[in-house]
């Protein structure tokens, strides 16, 4: 189960510390506050603790070329974004994926080489390989895009410990698809420990990305 | 499942209650690094937007439409009515084939969208905002792709105010930070 009543008491004990600890740092600039946050061992992301953390879907799915894709083998060692969402959505989806393509655009060409970013459809009818391409490339070009079967996202949202995909008002071609509300951070030890639900921004993604490249998982 | 939901519920809220306070917190600290982000990301806010129309007792505000990178997009608006409670029935558009009055509900760890198929309600003397993650008019099937420095026209037909055609300036559009709510 994903979260749970302790889990949520242990989250509030740490809101109330992540807040004292905001505050007492008012006569300091941000820098300070990050560096004695990691020295306490407090939080120091702006993402949300997975409770339980995931493991990185070990999958083989099909990418934008036509290629397969084996997750778990072509992100080994690398800091992995994953995230599954749809081309047709025009509100959250495009939100989640430019924000995070502006923040990657200021990481450093090493920084960026030392992370991937996994986005699969949940959408496969109408998201092509090459609708999917055209959509990822409008925010960033490294993106990864995959196209599984529907077969394959029920797997991978079980795995995920995600509800699965469910599409609506089929009656029409502009039917809707529900999926899971948050990006997940998957270390280089392949452990999802940090997620990153609606309401990230552009500056959270700034501030976490090089933390997340570091190996800071908290 | 009702009590998972909860949890669920919770657990989100706990999360965007965490971001939320620190954010505030360091906000309040004055000069810090964080204000050199928000004033480099202030270009792509709402507070951008155009004009403000009216019609009838409905002021319609903050109208601004994303840039378009799929076959769809969406325009956010403020829509205050200083009068009268209406409800914005439909709209049309000459950018799409389609338009319709969407809702987004992000429900704990999983989002869904769905068309409002009685409409938006405006209460009496409120105002009801269209924003990401929450309420929008969906443009479907473009006739070309919207690129930033753009303008599209919509025309809204609500119940009680007169039609009104507005015009929303094509942005780029983040997530609000918590010092935009």
């Amino acid at each position: 189960m994903m979260f749970h009543q302790r889990r949520m008491a242990a989250a509030l004990a740490l809101l109330i510390a992540i807040v004292a600890l905001a505050a007492s740092a008012c006569s300091d600039d941000a820098r300070v506050v990050d560096v004695r946050a990691t020295e306490l061992a407090s939080p120091v992301l702006r993402g949300s603790q997975a409770v339980p953390p995931r493991d990185k879907p070990n999958l083989v799915l099909t990418d934008t070329s036509g290629k397969a894709y084996d997750i778990v083998k072509e992100t080994e060692g690398k800091l992995t974004l994953f995230y599954i969402g749809y081309s047709f959505c025009p509100d959250i989806c495009p939100t989640t994926m430019s924000d995070l393509g502006i923040a990657l655009k200021s990481l450093s060409a090493k920084q960026r080489e030392s992370l991937v970013v996994i986005f699969v459809t949940a959408d496969p009818d109408r998201d092509t390989a090459a609708v999917l391409r055209k959509w990822l490339d409008a925010f960033d070009t490294g993106i990864v895009g995959l196209v599984p079967t529907h077969q394959q996202l029920d797997r991978l949202t079980a795995m995920m410990g995600m509800a699965p995909t469910e599409t609506t008002q089929r009656t029409s071609s502009y039917y809707t698809v529900s999926h899971a509300a948050y990006v997940t951070a998957f270390d280089e030890t392949d452990m999802g420990n940090v997620v990153y639900p609606f309401g990230i921004t552009v500056a959270d993604w700034k501030h976490d990305l090089p933390l997340l490249i570091q190996g800071v998982t908290s | 499942m009702k009590t998972r939901r909860i949890f669920r519920a919770g657990w989100m809220l706990l999360a965007l209650g965490t971001l939320f306070s620190s954010a505030l917190v360091l906000a309040a600290c004055g000069d810090d690094d964080d204000d050199d982000d928000t004033a480099s990301e202030a270009t792509a806010m709402p507070s951008a937007a155009g004009a403000t129309f009216k019609t009838g007792s409905l002021e319609i505000s903050d109208v601004r439409a994303r840039t378009s990178e799929g076959p769809n997009t969406a325009v956010y608006m403020n829509i205050k009515s200083t009068g009268e409670a209406d409800r914005l029935l439909s709209a049309t558009s000459p950018a799409a084939k389609e338009v319709q009055v969407h809702e987004t509900i992000v429900d704990g760890a999983s989002m869904k969208m769905q068309e409002l198929a009685n409409g938006l309600p405006i209460p009496a003397g409120g105002m009801v905002e269209l924003k990401t993650g929450g309420y929008h008019v969906m443009l479907l099937d473009l006739v070309e792709p919207l690129k930033e420095g753009a303008q599209v026209t919509v025309t809204l037909t609500f119940e009680k105010a007169p039609p009104i055609e507005i015009k929303a300036p094509v942005m780029a559009i983040s997530m609000p930070g918590a010092s935009m709510k």
